[in-house]
């Protein structure tokens, strides 16, 4: 952030990031980054990359976590605050109304039919995603290995998650030459 | 009710935690947890949220706002799990992030975020697709499931196509098939 640049009130930044959220369909980065960089130039393309890479090596949901950190940038834990609010409070509601309209007609068994439809469409969605997400690693034999082992534990062997990033995290990172000096 | 709020939380809490590389990644930790270990529903009840969950608009991590909902039985005392479960995921790991990043986060050179990012990649595309698995599995290997499971990965693995227009086309299929 340049010193030139505006800093946004709290209310501002609730303003700002539900407008995100209430508008991600399938996904808050498309809009996120349109909204941050393209519209409002808070964050140029490179900042936004690294914001990103950071809220993704970190714990938490990743566009929530960096939505927490421009919002400290911008006003300290109040903005952090205002930020991650929008970003979550509305959409909850949202779901909430959402699954208890559907709650209320599923003794239909059409609409019965169309939950499972619809179900079977989020699953495929997950494993085009896995396609999409694993571009660049197709033909890296580490991550494959890693990608190999790490499914085996948790989709077949149902071995909690913990253990697995327990173990995962460290063997990937010192796999990757992560921990070699320079 | 206040108990079982609070266990909701204390799982939403931990979830967080576990969510490197998003609260996509966590979503088979969700289903052991909400379906395996608490019974706090079916796992075809547990694949049924997860659609809604990704029909609404907001962060993927929306799904743990309805296992909150689910756990306590919907109703008010539903919204309030829902709200708290959100708040125990959001709330400490966002605390995290600022302390990370007004630190060391921003010092970590490029080349090492690229390399970290490198070796955190194959383990979000296991936890994701693990998550369409078991996903898959709960809804009964029928031949609507396979087929629609089938066609919406292509889709979305070779086209542009919208994740609302997809899943509106799995539900369309599965409402007709209901009636014939």
């Amino acid at each position: 952030m340049t010193e030139e640049q505006e800093r946004l009130t709290p209310g501002a930044l609730f303003r700002l990031f539900l407008f995100v959220s209430v508008q991600s369909f399938g996904g808050t980065l498309p809009f996120a980054r349109r909204e941050l960089i393209e519209r409002r130039r808070l964050l140029s393309e490179a900042e936004f990359a690294e914001m990103l890479a950071i809220g993704q090596i970190l714990p938490g949901p990743n566009v929530i976590n960096m939505s927490a950190a421009l919002g400290d940038r911008h006003a300290g834990w109040r903005g952090a605050t205002a930020a991650v609010a929008g970003m979550v409070v509305v959409p909850v509601l949202i779901v909430m109304a959402l699954a208890t309209a559907i709650g209320a007609v599923t003794g239909f068994a059409a609409v019965q039919g169309a939950l499972l439809g619809m179900a079977a469409a989020a699953a495929g969605l997950l494993l085009g995603t896995a396609w999409r997400m694993a571009g660049p690693m197709r033909r890296a034999r580490r991550a494959l290995i890693v990608f190999g082992a790490v499914f085996g534990a948790v989709a077949l062997l149902r071995v909690p998650l913990a253990l697995v990033l327990a173990a995962a995290i460290p063997a990937s990172l010192a796999l990757h030459g992560v921990f070699r000096r320079g | 009710m206040l108990a079982l709020t609070l266990h909701i939380m204390a799982v939403s809490l931990g979830l967080s935690l576990l969510a490197v590389g998003g609260a996509i990644a966590v979503v088979p930790e969700v289903y052991r947890l909400a379906v395996e270990v608490n019974g706090w529903m079916s796992p075809a009840r547990f694949a049924e949220l997860y659609a809604i969950s990704q029909f609404a608009p907001g962060p993927n991590a929306m799904i743990l706002a309805l296992m909150g909902w689910e756990a306590v039985g919907g109703g008010a005392g539903g919204w309030l799990a829902g709200l708290a479960a959100m708040a125990a995921f959001v709330g400490p790991t966002s605390v995290i992030s600022v302390f990370a990043f007004r630190s060391w986060a921003a010092r970590i050179s490029p080349a090492k975020q690229v390399l970290i990012r490198t070796a955190l990649l194959p383990l979000s595309v296991a936890l994701v697709a693990s998550s369409g698995v078991l996903i898959t599995l709960s809804l009964g290997a029928v031949p609507l499931v396979l087929g629609v499971v089938a066609l919406v990965a292509a889709a979305s693995a070779a086209t542009k196509a919208h994740p609302l227009l997809l899943m509106a086309g799995g539900a369309a299929a599965g409402a007709v098939a209901s009636l014939i």
